[in-house]
């Protein structure tokens, strides 16, 4: 009997830290699918939702996506997922005033976040960042440290009310990202 | 036949029950179940369960998995709080059927909202109905926000309503920027009441 006991348990909490361990992964890899769905897929009422690795999500177009859980209808999102085997990445984005709430948030793969600004503590419109593994790279700009190859970095844009988003959705066009070896 | 009967017996039954508690366990994890809100929320203020920026690196991995399958992705302090509601204030689930008057007094904060969301933490159609947020709620004389939760809007012409559509629902309150003495004293983050529409008639006359 103590050792049905034994297995039992040892297949339980194996199991169980396997469990944690891949949630977060298979939830990443839900919403891979939903961006490559807006890579690959044009709809007239979406707009363009993948320009050059940035996906301008659009709220409208939010509701048939899986991995989207309990999005905020006044936010307009815009997400650059990553892959740091092709380089460091280079990002560029347009800084709105500070009246209305803009941030930004780099997150490993497990969902974990390493970085986070927000337009109160930046001066100027413009606004320039490096996500790095390499712990060492020293630069000008911001620089954001991760931890996986792969992730994610989300920005959070307020809508006033909701015509103002073509505006917006206008305004954060602008945003860029590149791949780059060596500053 | 004796053998693989003993195997079944003594090695898979159990391996596999293991795996099946295990797993049982851990879908309390994946959904808004009251499972997951007593042991993950950061406090507890009345019927709300608040989360102090939910993803910060090295957290405990079972937070880690509600915020990935609730809601995706969540920030590093001081930046985001978030709070969430089952219940009302009777610690009666929010049934579709019934209209609610949430009240209170807004937190200090940059941004501020009420969403409602389906019990599978899906919006709710159409989304533009389900948000209150302090950019277009009206406060009263004393500061405060009274907001009607209700299934048809028309019911409550000029006044803060949003709509659940009928669905049973939770509410999820949204601090952005919120200020610093919020993390030192987690009880200090103010929280609205919610009471069904005609219980708060009858409590108000």
């Amino acid at each position: 009997m103590l050792n049905w006991i034994i297995k039992f348990i040892t297949a339980a909490v194996l199991s169980h830290a396997f469990f944690l361990w891949v949630g977060p992964h298979i939830v990443m890899s839900k919403l891979d699918k939903g961006l490559k769905r807006a890579q690959t897929e044009y709809r007239p009422e979406c707009g363009e939702r993948w320009v050059e690795g940035v996906i301008y999500s659009n709220p409208d177009c939010l509701s048939d996506v899986a991995s989207s859980r309990r999005p905020n209808p006044d936010f307009i999102y815009t997400l650059i997922p990553y892959d740091l085997k092709k380089g460091n990445l280079l990002v560029s984005a347009p800084v709105p005033s500070d009246d209305r709430y803009w941030s930004i948030h780099a997150h490993n793969r497990n969902t974990d976040a390493f970085y986070k600004i927000t337009n109160t503590e930046i001066d100027g419109d413009r606004f320039k960042f490096l996500v790095t593994r390499d712990r060492n790279l020293k630069s000008d700009l911001s620089v954001a440290y991760a931890s996986s190859n792969k992730g994610l970095i989300l920005f959070r844009l307020t809508m006033k009310n909701f015509k103002e988003y073509s505006i917006l959705d206008e305004f954060r066009r602008s945003t860029n990202r590149k791949y780059v070896e060596n500053l | 036949m004796m053998q693989n009967q003993g195997l079944l017996k003594n090695t898979m039954i159990p391996i596999f029950g293991g795996i099946l508690l295990s797993f049982m366990f851990f879908y309390q994890f994946t959904h808004t179940t009251s499972l997951a809100q007593k042991i993950l929320g950061d406090v507890h203020i009345n019927q709300w369960i608040s989360h102090f920026d939910q993803s910060m690196e090295g957290q405990n991995p079972w937070l880690r998995n509600y915020i990935a399958f609730t809601g995706l992705v969540g920030s590093i302090r001081p930046e985001i709080i978030y709070l969430e509601a089952m219940y009302d204030d009777n610690q009666t689930p929010l049934l579709g059927n019934q209209d609610y008057i949430l009240k209170g007094t807004p937190p200090d904060c940059r941004y501020w909202s009420f969403v409602v969301y389906d019990f599978n933490n899906r919006r709710i159609e159409p989304y533009e109905e389900t948000i209150a947020s302090f950019h277009r709620i009206e406060l009263d004389e004393n500061g405060q926000y009274e907001i009607i939760i209700t299934d048809d809007l028309r019911k409550y012409p000029d006044q803060n309503a949003i709509s659940h559509a009928g669905n049973d629902f939770n509410i999820i309150m949204r601090i952005y920027g919120p200020k610093l003495s919020y993390y030192k004293n987690k009880s200090s983050v103010p929280v609205g009441s919610i009471l069904p529409s005609k219980e708060y008639v009858e409590l108000d006359n």
